[in-house]
């Protein structure tokens, strides 16, 4: 055995020479290499941020994507996925940002345009219930002071 | 005839289905006097030494009595070399256990290095004992399952991993689809005889 391990040196030392040290955290630990694709997590994640966006601009359709069809259609996304090596997790940001936070905020600028349509809406019953007030008194005739000296005759 | 009884066990499942846990819990159960272990992901720190060339691991693999944990390159290209290298260690040292984790790094199905076809199909005749882990069964060297004297499998996401286990193991489908996180299905390839089970989570 041991003259079979002598055997070895030489393609240890060679696989050695050639391997990059491996990568370690600050605390000794080898650095983890990028795990696989988890593509059933991706599809739920891919079907939950569609669900998402559909709901959000029509909730009407919120029953239509309830959790068993969305758990269905992630299943059958997920070796899609696979085959055509499509990763949410490696969407730009700016693209995940819009649509995660788009609908939200569709949604939100509808409310605050209801909100400020039901302001309007009060205001003109206000003004019938107490008008605004005019000036007290009217003012008199302006008659400049150097004009006053010469009295009309 | 060799007067070792094989031992290798092919330990398959998606991540969080219990694959360390029961070779971890192998491991303190058998204690191991020589130990190797490919540790990709830095799992196995109690276990023995880090070493992170194959120089040291085969001054180690000299001594009667080591347990040696490998943390290979980041590189794949690299790993795939050390782990060939590795396992030619293992085999020329004998008489060792051997973990082999996140076997899809390192084999394809139509393709193991040799020194890990070596260890799967002679290393009975060394003493070699073998658990070999991945998440990706379909995606592993597939004579690896046909040399296994042990297949064991946890849940699994992909329909492709799940047909290959249904076969491998004989059992329908719809059995190793329904595992929930930490169940097992486990068939010894010698008698044909199926078991099931739950992991257990030490100190739970």
């Amino acid at each position: 055995m041991s003259n079979e391990l002598d055997q070895l040196a030489g393609i240890a030392a060679e696989a050695d020479t050639a391997a990059a040290p491996p990568e370690l955290t600050p605390d000794g630990q080898p650095v983890q290499p990028a795990a696989a694709i988890d593509y059933a997590t991706e599809a739920a994640a891919a079907v939950d941020m569609f669900a998402g966006l559909v709901t959000g601009y029509a909730p009407a359709t919120v029953e239509l994507w309830d959790a068993s069809t969305r758990a269905r259609v992630s299943l059958a996304l997920a070796p899609v996925l696979e085959k055509y090596g499509v990763s949410v997790g490696a969407m730009p940001p700016e693209l995940l940002l819009i649509v995660t936070a788009g609908p939200l905020l569709y949604q939100t600028s509808k409310l605050v345009a209801a909100q400020m349509h039901a302001q309007k809406a009060k205001a003109p019953a206000a003004d019938t219930a107490a008008p605004p007030a005019g000036p007290a008194e009217s003012p008199g005739p302006q008659i400049h002071p150097q004009v006053a000296l010469y009295p009309v005759k | 005839m060799s007067k070792h009884r094989a031992s290798i066990v092919a330990v398959m499942g998606a991540s969080g289905s219990g694959k360390s846990l029961f070779i971890k819990a192998e491991l303190r159960r058998t204690k191991p006097r020589r130990l190797v272990v490919w540790d990709p992901l830095g799992e196995y720190a109690e276990f023995g030494a880090a070493v992170r060339t194959l120089g040291e691991l085969l001054a180690a693999a000299r001594a009667p009595t080591f347990r040696r944990v490998f943390h290979p390159s980041g590189d794949p290209e690299q790993a795939r070399k050390q782990f060939d290298v590795l396992c030619r260690i293992v085999f020329a040292a004998g008489d060792c256990t051997l973990v082999a984790e996140e076997l899809a790094f390192v084999t394809s199905p139509s393709y193991a290095p040799p020194g890990w076809s070596e260890c799967t199909l002679k290393g009975r005749h060394r003493a070699l004992r073998i658990y070999g882990a991945s998440q990706r069964p379909a995606s592993i060297d597939k004579h690896f399952f046909g040399n296994a004297t042990l297949i064991r499998t946890g849940r699994l996401n992909f329909a492709r991993d799940i047909k290959t286990l249904a076969d491998v193991l004989q059992v329908p489908a719809g059995q190793v689809q329904s595992l929930a996180p930490l169940q097992w299905i486990a068939r010894d390839m010698a008698t044909g005889k199926i078991a099931t089970g739950t992991e257990k989570i030490p100190g739970k």
